[in-house]
């Protein structure tokens, strides 16, 4: 006995979309046919594998829905028209009479903005130093999963992958949580191993 | 606020990880998908005296985020592809090597779902992953039943042949099973590109 069975169908089978009827037939054929089992199992395998490929979106805690912005967005049209008119008025006045003083305040912050400016790079490049230290411990030391916490637990890093390159270096593909903007603009990267230590070798920003 | 209207809310709320998955498999980010649900939960707000009810709440926030995302990517604000692309060359890796491949394999899931066309994509993962019976997809597509069934197999089809090229050249989206091919190949000789 030779029947032929349409992929679709056989996807309709997988997905409990046939009748009773249809699906004896369907069961008779892959009993019959092992390359028709085989692609069974083959789609049968791919639907698990798309779950648990995206499982992780089910994993840990979801943020929180905001449910605020919306309550802006529903006000009556009279109300959104009225709302800013008073205080734009009376912001104006605020502002001319605030003028004068802001001018003495931006001329004496001039003054101090290159002490502050130099303090701020200071600031940073020892951030940045901190960060690569990090990197460096979370690469050496964590399995593929497991993070490490920087900046007071503000941020981590996570190694996501292990491999060795062409050239029998192994590298680390990497993953940042979290964390401030201005240290940390990349979502992850990829460092290599040397005879220095971990060098980063990508970065990934989207 | 009355108490249907809460209550709709909190099945709205407690669909929200059904709802990130969805978005994680349309958009391929997580941080894109959170976006997602946050824009469709207050879509909803806005709308819920729209939905009906006694009809699935599931459904009408599935299409509210399959909305979103059609319209994110028609503004160009999606920028395709988000996951991370590395080339393997030799794993080497703390964990063993069951855990890493089975990452792996995961991975490669992830990177091929993100290659399907956006019309092939959604109905699989609607049916494949979120369990919906072809009448609701299709309801949530806003599409024909036949349309859907021709884009989900050919959306599994082409992700079969993205995952295995060499063994899934038996399956046809069209017509019926082909022969397959006598010349199998290895995985770890196909190099993979993850």
């Amino acid at each position: 006995m030779s029947l032929s069975i349409e992929t679709q169908t056989l996807m309709a089978y997988i997905d409990g979309e046939l009748e009773a009827a249809e699906c004896q037939q369907v069961e008779q054929a892959l009993d019959a046919q092992p390359q028709l089992r085989q692609q069974y199992d083959q789609l049968s395998q791919l639907d698990g594998l798309l779950g648990a490929a995206l499982s992780p979106a089910l994993q840990g805690v979801q943020p929180e829905l905001d449910s605020s912005k919306p309550a802006q967005h529903s006000q009556a049209w009279w109300q959104r028209l009225l709302q800013p008119c008073w205080w734009r008025q009376f912001g104006v006045v605020m502002a001319w009479r605030a003028g004068g003083a802001t001018a003495l305040l931006v001329m004496g912050v001039l003054i101090g903005s290159g002490y502050e400016r130099q303090a701020q790079q200071k600031a940073l490049v020892a951030q940045q130093q901190q960060l690569q230290h990090v990197i460096d411990q979370a690469l050496e030391t964590r399995l593929s999963g497991d993070s490490m916490l920087w900046g007071d637990g503000a941020g981590s890093i996570t190694p996501v992958r292990t491999y060795r390159s062409r050239h029998g270096q192994f590298c680390r593909e990497f993953v940042f949580h979290g964390g401030d903007a201005v240290i940390v603009d990349a979502r992850g990267g990829v460092a290599c191993r040397d005879e220095q230590g971990w060098q980063i070798k990508a970065h990934y920003y989207l | 606020m009355n108490r249907s209207r809460s209550q709709t809310i909190q099945s709205i709320v407690a669909l929200q990880p059904r709802l990130r998955r969805f978005a994680y498999g349309l958009s391929g980010s997580m941080d894109e998908a959170d976006d997602l649900v946050q824009s469709a939960f207050e879509r909803a707000l806005q709308r819920l005296d729209q939905w009906q009810q006694g009809t699935r709440i599931d459904s009408w926030m599935y299409r509210i985020v399959q909305t979103g995302w059609l319209n994110r990517l028609r503004a160009g604000r999606v920028r395709g592809e988000h996951l991370a692309s590395v080339e393997l060359e030799e794993q080497g890796s703390d964990r063993s090597q069951r855990q890493t491949e089975a990452q792996m394999l995961l991975d490669k899931v992830r990177h091929c779902i993100q290659k399907l066309p956006p019309d092939q994509r959604a109905p699989l993962l609607l049916i494949s992953v979120e369990g919906l019976s072809y009448k609701e997809a299709s309801e949530v597509l806003d599409i024909p039943v036949g349309t859907l069934t021709s884009r989900l197999a050919r959306g599994r089809v082409a992700l079969l042949v993205m995952m295995e090229p060499t063994t899934a050249t038996g399956l046809n989206e069209a017509g019926s099973v082909k022969p397959q091919s006598n010349q199998r190949q290895s995985r770890s000789d196909s190099g993979v590109v993850i």
